[in-house]
Formats: structure tokens, sequence, C-alpha cells
């Protein structure tokens, strides 16, 4: 079947309330890619992330006659995937990080070894945080959420985002002085 | 509250992030043009930004989207409508039931420490029960009371607050500091308008459950939280074979493993809250965890007449078995099964052994047993006594394993 892929979330989702199941295929393609990096981001491991991700699009379609329309389709789905990520929630394995993303550090390149190095820093930094800052940092870095997004996606107020992106972001300079200096 | 240790660093967190208004930054310019550290500052925080974001983006797994159509459809048949809307916002969250435990406590408890209730009329049949336990009341403070709301004078004249008064356990969990915190949240007052989880909590065996200490830590499990939530899951709460299996020691220790706690977080399979009696019976944690994780057997769970049958501890120690939980994807079966004298035939040792072998398993994966049975002579037979009787023979029992 085919499915206009601008139809907007509201639409999409009133389509499938009213019996075109289909439709929710558009919300997936359009979300997959943030929804996966977010889950990624926040648990560390692609298949836990895989499952998160997949995981959230079938509860949220099975809720969808509970989502409030009113709402982002963004901020309901992503309350979802965190759920999701805290069931799946575990003690960042970090020395296992990177196998996703290794592939550049086989280069014989020095700059690209020092690259891969700076980003498994990176990545394991960013698990160290707890996870009410690491969700800020994704939030704002990986999903380019404005303060207004993300407080509404979180639940909290605009203030609190602020506050909360401010004192992950010293973790995250103290963690990474190094790099940072370079 | 504002965290900002200064106005400026709120500023420079602003630029950075391309959240300020015109006259934030000129405010911000003129700042760094004037401090040499502010600038140094700012390009420290711009670096850490580029390293962060350079981390960049991890491509999803290509095949995402169709895995999580194929789900969609084999739950739903894909059928959205099958999933009703959320009713009342879903109040049996986690904190809302302790809410309602946690009204009753500081009720009671202030009643202890004034002596009077800090209410309107209708609460004279209480207050007296309140006094008699008076002595065995923790200490609290009355600025620990916080509900002034009319919904605690219906609470109070309800049955649920007579009930938890005259039950020790119950009183011993009301006075529990995190019960009292739970109060602090709106949404435990809204509750107590809740007639659903009055209904549940009213229910002798959730008191039971509820002053339980294993299962309160179960409770505390996002994952078993989450399922609270569901209507499904009262339902099943309020059936007192469930509420049994899931006060067993064994059980809760299950419910603990995350693997579990993962699949309870599945409603469908909480709705079988009897996978707790197999469980019991299966004496395998890894067991259970591979059952659950099975999408056939939740299917099979979604219904009533399924999760009677394996209530039953007999038949739960199927459950692990593919081929047992792949037969009872066949709603003729399951229909055929929810018959009381069936459930008496399934329980019997011989028959149980029965249904483990393969003749019998493949019988019933064939789909012509199921019909057989739910056949309108064969549910009216099942229904008479001497039918299961005549199945529970041994040469019946034999014929069946051939």
């Amino acid at each position: 079947m085919y499915l206009d892929q601008s139809l907007d979330d509201g639409a999409a989702v009133k389509r499938c309330l009213n019996g075109e199941p289909a439709a929710f295929e558009v919300l997936v393609g359009r979300y997959q890619q943030i929804m996966f990096n977010v889950a990624y981001r926040m648990l560390g491991e692609y298949e836990d992330a895989r499952d998160a991700t997949q995981n959230s699009f079938v509860k949220a379609y099975e809720k969808l006659g509970s989502y409030d329309q009113e709402r982002r389709f963004f901020s309901w789905m992503y309350r979802i995937l965190m759920n999701e990520c805290l069931n799946l929630r575990r003690r960042p394995a970090t020395e296992q990080l990177g196998d996703t993303e290794a592939a550049v550090s086989d280069s014989p390149d020095a700059d690209a070894v020092e690259r891969a190095e700076r980003k498994r820093d990176v990545r394991n930094a960013i698990l160290s945080l707890s996870p009410a800052y690491r969700e800020v940092i994704v939030l704002r870095h990986f999903a380019a959420l404005s303060y207004e997004q993300m407080s509404e996606a979180i639940g909290i107020p605009t203030k609190t985002v602020k506050s909360r992106l401010h004192t992950a972001r010293q973790q995250l300079a103290s963690e990474l002085a190094v790099w940072i200096k370079r | 509250m504002n965290h900002f240790p200064t106005k400026n660093d709120e500023l420079l967190q602003a630029a950075l992030d391309g959240e300020m208004s015109p006259e934030e930054r000129i405010e911000f310019e003129q700042w760094l043009e004037g401090d040499a550290r502010a600038r140094e500052r700012f390009e420290s925080m711009q670096r850490l930004t580029s390293i962060v974001e350079d981390v960049g983006l991890v491509a999803a797994p290509p095949d995402l989207a169709a895995a999580t159509a194929r789900e969609i459809s084999l739950r739903n048949n894909g059928d959205v409508r099958k999933s009703p809307p959320a009713p009342g916002g879903r109040a049996m969250a986690r904190k809302t039931m302790i809410g309602l435990a946690a009204a009753a406590a500081v009720v009671l408890v202030t009643f202890s420490i004034t002596g009077y209730p800090p209410i309107g009329k209708g609460t004279e049949g209480t207050i007296g029960q309140a006094n008699r336990y008076q002595a065995q009341q923790p200490q609290i403070a009355a600025s620990d009371v916080k509900l002034g709301d009319t919904a605690v004078q219906e609470f109070l004249q309800s049955d649920v607050f007579d009930r938890l008064m005259k039950d020790e356990n119950a009183r011993k969990l009301l006075s529990d500091a995190s019960v009292r915190a739970a109060l602090a949240d709106a949404s435990v007052t809204r509750s107590l308008r809740d007639e659903s989880l009055t209904r549940a909590i009213n229910h002798d065996s959730i008191q039971r459950l509820m002053a339980n200490n294993a299962m309160r830590n179960a409770i505390a499990i996002d994952a078993v939280g989450h399922a609270l939530t569901d209507d499904a899951v009262r339902q099943a709460l309020g059936d007192e074979a469930a509420v049994r299996a899931v006060s067993d020691p064994a059980v809760q220790k299950a419910i603990r493993d995350s693997a579990v706690s993962r699949a309870v977080n599945d409603a469908a399979q909480v709705r079988g809250a009897s996978l707790a009696a197999a469980k019991k019976a299966a004496g395998n944690d890894a067991a259970l965890g591979k059952a659950l994780g099975n999408p056939a057997l939740v299917r099979a769970l979604e219904s009533d007449a399924a999760a009677r049958l394996l209530a039953h501890d007999a038949l739960a120690k199927q459950f692990a078995d593919g081929a047992f939980v792949s037969a009872l994807r066949d709603r003729a079966i399951v229909a055929a099964l929810q018959s009381e004298a069936a459930a008496r035939v399934f329980s019997a040792d011989a028959v149980r052994k029965v249904i483990s072998s393969d003749a019998m398993q493949h019988a019933l994966s064939t789909g012509a047993l199921g019909r057989a049975l739910t056949s309108e002579a064969m549910t009216h037979a099942m229904k008479q006594d001497a039918l299961p009787h005549a199945m529970l023979s041994p040469r019946f029992v034999d014929a069946l394993g051939k």
C-alpha cells in the first residue's frame, strides 16, 4: 500500500486508529533513527538499543488509543522508550563499548586511531553519567532537541533541563579534560 | 530553583546551545569581550560540544522497521483497534496503589496523635478503630499529614479503611516511610477516587499481598510497577488463585529476575498471573524466563481460559514446553479446556504424562483435536462428571497416548 511519507504525526495516528495500521509505518520510519540512537546512547549496547526501540514502537502502537494528540508524538514515544531503557538498564559495560563503532580504529592512520580513542572515551564518559544527566546530553547532542522540546519529552521544567545540562557538561568536561586540552 | 552558579554560566550555556534572545546575546558578547577567562571557558565548552557530537549517530538496524511491523502484526493481527484506549489514565500505577495505602497510614497515624479526625462528618465508625490501634502506631509528626482533600473523607468511610485498620500486617506496611513519601504526589490523592483501585485494595488477598515484604520489594521493580498499571493485571490480582501464586517466595524470586521482570512488563503475560503457579511447578527460573519470551505463549495468555488452565500446578509443569505452548495457541483447544471438568482431568498425573507425549502434542498441534473438543457434544459431555471420570481411567489414558 502506498503511504504518503509526508503524512504528519497526528494524521498518521488518526489513520491508525481508524483502522489503517499501515499508517504506523510512517511513524516508525520517521522516528526509528532518532529513537534507536537515543536508546543506544542511553544503554551503550547495540542489541539492547534495538530491543528497546522495537519494543517501544510495538507498545506505542498498542497504546495508541491513549495518546493525547495535543502532545508531540515524539515526546510521547520518547517516554515509552525511556521506560523500555529503564527496564533494560544494566551496569554500563564500558569495556565492551566500541564494537559497533570500532571500524575506524582499524585504520593505520595515527589521527584516525586517536580519533577513535577519543570517541571511545566520550562514549564511556557519557555512559558514566547518571541516567538523568545522560538523558539531557543525549537529547541535546544526538537528538538535537531544544530546551523546550527536552522539557516536554522528559517532563521537567525548562530551567531544570538547563541546570541538568550544565551539571552534565561539567562532569563530562572533567572526564574528558585531556581531550579538551588537545 | 535555578542551579546555575552564576548568570554568566547560564549565558554561556545558552550561547553554546543557540538558545539566546537578542538581548542576551548582546550581554554575552560584552562579557566575553572584556573577560579573557570567559572566552577561554567558552572555547573549552565549545570544544567539549564538538568532541561529544563527533561521536556521531549510529545507523539503526536495517531491519528494525520490518521487524517492528512483524511483531505488531503478530501481536495484534494488524488491527490497532484491538488495543483499547487506556481508561482513566491507568491510575493503578505503583505509586498510586501504595498511595492509597499511604493515605490510610497518614490518617490512621494522625488519629493516634490528635485523637480526633481532621475531617468532617461520616467518620465516626472509623475513629474508634483508629484509637484502638493508637498504641501500636509509629511516631510521626502531624505535619506529615498532607491530605485535606474530600477524597480522604470518602476513603475513611470505605470498607478499605476499615479492613486496613484490622490487619496488623497492613498497619506495619502503612507505617513505612517510603509509603508516606508517596503522598507527595498529586496522583495519590487522585487515586483515592479511583473506584476500581478501591475495589482492588479492598480485596483480602491484595491486602495480604501488600503486607508481604518480599512482594513489596518486587513491586518496587520498575517493570512490575509498570505492569500494575494495567487493567488486566488488576483483574488478575483480584483472583484468589493468582494472588496465592504471586505470594509464593519462589515466584517473588522469579519476579525479581531481570528476564522475568521484562516479561512481566507485558500486560498480556501478566494477565496470566497464573504463570506464577507455573513457575512454582517448574521450579526453574531459566525455563520460565524462556517460556515468557515465547510470543506464542504471550498470545495464549491473552485468553482467560488459558490463564485459568495454566494456574493448575500440574499443567503448569508443561509451561516451558514449546509444543505444549504451541498447542495453547489454538483457541479452540483453550476454549475446550476452560471447563472445571477439563481442569480436573488435566490435573491428573496420568493425563499430564500423556500431554507431554509426542503423540498427544502432535494431535494437539493439528487442530483436529481442538475442533473435536469444542464440538457441542463434547463440551456438553465434559460438563458431566462421567466423562472426566472415564478420561481418568487407565485405559483411556493409555488410548490417548497411542
